[in-house]
C-alpha cells in the first residue's frame, strides 16, 4: 500500500487533518459503552489488514508531519530527549529493533543493509540515506535513541529493569499528554503513576507491573489509552501548558465538532535483547468529534461513555469543564440503539443513526 | 527539610502554579517553610516569565547527568502568610 503523506501542522494553524481511511482506521479504544481502568493487554502480534495493529510500529499519512513537528519541539527543548549513561545500550536495541521493524513491515519505505557493523539505512519518506557503525555513537549525528526515534512516531520510554522494578531511565517524549520526561526520569514504576486516580487502589499497576516485567523477547504487548485534546496538539507537555491549557477555554458549540478531539495512546511493550531493558512506545492518535461522528457506532458510544465517566477520571483527563458541551453535541449522535460488542466500526452492519 | 520543592509542576492536574498562593499558606501553616523552589529548564524562557511573575526568583543553576553546562534553573519564593493573604 502506497501512503499518500499529508503536509500538515500541529500547532498554530492547526492543518492536521485524517482522511477517510485514516478515520476508518482511527484505534477507537471503547469496546463496550462505558469505560473504567483495566490492565487491558494483549499480545502485539498484528492485527486486521490495515489496522493500526498490523505493524510493528504503525507508520500513517501523518508521519512526515509529526517527525518535523518533533523537530520543532526539540529544538525549542533538547532536554525532551534524555538518557541516563547506563542506557546507550539500551538505545542500540531500540535503533536495531525499529530498522528491522520498519524495513520488513515497510519495505516500500525504508531498507535496512547490514554487512556486520557496517550499516546502511535509507528513510525514503524523510530522504535520509546513512551509513553507520552499529553500535558506534561517533559514526550517528545523535544518540542511538535520539537518532532512531527523531524517525518515529510516537513518544519512547525506555525502562530499565533491576531489582523487580521498572525505572524510567530514557526517553524521546514530545507528543505526550500532560506527563513530563524530565520529572519522571529515574522514577520506578509506582512514583511517575502516582498522580493517577484510583487506579492505586483498584491494584492495576501492581497487575500491571507484574505483566511488564515478564514480557519476553519477541513477545510483546500493547494496550490502548485515551484522553481528550482541544485542537489537535500533539505536543500537550505539562512544559507548555500554558500555550495549550488556555485553549480548552476556547470551546464553544459551535466549534467543538472540529475543535475537540479524542485522543488515543497506543501503548506497546517491547523486550530488548542485550540491554533487558523494556521500551514503551505511545503512539498518539488523533481524531476530531465530527469525523468520529461518521461512523454511527463511534457516535452513540462516545456519547455513553462521556456521559457515565466517573468525575474523577473526567477531571484527571482534563474535560470535566467542558463535559456539559461536549455531552450537548454527543447527543445528537445518540439513538439509543445499542452497539455491537469490540472497538471496530462496523460500518456494514451497525445502522445508520435513527433520529 | 528547609524548603518545600516542586518540580517542574506546572500541569494540569495540580494546577500549579495558579494555586500557588493558596499552596503556600497550607504549606506555612503546616510545616512553617520559609519557600518555595522549583527547577525548570534553561531552555524554556516562557516559563521562566511565568514563574517570574508568580514571585520567584533565579537562585542557582544545575546540570542534568552528562551534561557539561548548566540546564536547569533553581527558582525560589519565599512564603509570606501576610503577603499572600
Amino acid at each position: 500500500m502506497t501512503i499518500q503523506f499529508n503536509d500538515e501542522s500541529f500547532r498554530d494553524d492547526y492543518t492536521f487533518h485524517n482522511s477517510d481511511w485514516a478515520i476508518k482506521r482511527f484505534p477507537f479504544p471503547f469496546h463496550e459503552d462505558s469505560y473504567m481502568y483495566s490492565v487491558n493487554m494483549e499480545q502485539h502480534r498484528g492485527g486486521p489488514e490495515g489496522s493500526v495493529y498490523e505493524m510493528r510500529f504503525d507508520v500513517d499519512e501523518h508521519y512526515v508531519s509529526e517527525m518535523k513537528d518533533r523537530a520543532i519541539v526539540l529544538d525549542q527543548d533538547p532536554l525532551r530527549c534524555q538518557s541516563l549513561p547506563h542506557m546507550t545500550l539500551a538505545g542500540w536495541d531500540l535503533l536495531e529493533l525499529i530498522m528491522v521493524s520498519k524495513s520488513e513491515d515497510y519495505p516500500d519505505l525504508f531498507e535496512l543493509h547490514r554487512n556486520g557493523n557496517q550499516w546502511r539505512w535509507i528513510n525514503k519518506p524523510l530522504g535520509i540515506d546513512h551509513s553507520f557503525t552499529f553500535m558506534d555513537e561517533t559514526t550517528l549525528p545523535y544518540g542511538p535513541m535520539e537518532y532512531i526515534t527523531r524517525q518515529a512516531q510516537g513518544d519512547f520510554a525506555v525502562l530499565d529493569q533491576r531489582d523487580e522494578m521498572l525505572w524510567m531511565d530514557a526517553g524521546m517524549v514530545t507528543t505526550q499528554a500532560d506527563w513530563s520526561l524530565d520529572f519522571d526520569i529515574g522514577m520506578n514504576f509506582f512514583e511517575w503513576h502516582a498522580p493517577v486516580p484510583k487506579a492505586h487502589e483498584m491494584g492495576i499497576f501492581q497487575r500491571a507491573l507484574k505483566f511488564l516485567l515478564n514480557i519476553q523477547q519477541g513477545a510483546p504487548a500493547r494496550r490502548l489509552n485515551w484522553t481528550m485534546t482541544v485542537n489537535p496538539l500533539l505536543d500537550t507537555s505539562p512544559e507548555n501548558y500554558h500555550k495549550w491549557g488556555i485553549q480548552k477555554t476556547t470551546l464553544t458549540p459551535e466549534n467543538i465538532a472540529h475543535k475537540q478531539h479524542l485522543r488515543v495512546e497506543l501503548q506497546t511493550f517491547f523486550r530488548l535483547p542485550r540491554s533487558n531493558a523494556l521500551v514503551f512506545p505511545i503512539r498518539c492518535y488523533l481524531c476530531s468529534f465530527q469525523d468520529l461522528m461518521t461512523v454511527p457506532k463511534w457516535g452513540r458510544r462516545l456519547h455513553r461513555v462521556v456521559r457515565d465517566l466517573p468525575v474523577e477520571l473526567a477531571t484527571y483527563k482534563g474535560f470535566i469543564d467542558n463535559r456539559p458541551m461536549m455531552l450537548d453535541y454527543l447527543s445528537q449522535f445518540d439513538d439509543g440503539l445499542p452497539t455491537s460488542p469490540g472497538i471496530w466500526p462496523d460500518l456494514e452492519t451497525e445502522p445508520p443513526l435513527t433520529k | 527539610m528547609s524548603f518545600a520543592k516542586c518540580r517542574g509542576s506546572m500541569t494540569d492536574r495540580d494546577k500549579t502554579p495558579w494555586l500557588i498562593p493558596s499552596d503556600d499558606i497550607t504549606m506555612h501553616d503546616a510545616f512553617a517553610l520559609p519557600a518555595l523552589e522549583l527547577e525548570t529548564r534553561v531552555e524554556l524562557t516562557e516559563n521562566h516569565h511565568v514563574f517570574s511573575r508568580l514571585g520567584f526568583t533565579i537562585v542557582g543553576a544545575g546540570s542534568h547527568e552528562g551534561y557539561d553546562r548548566p540546564t536547569d534553573f533553581l527558582l525560589r519564593k519565599p512564603i509570606s502568610l501576610s503577603e499572600d493573604s
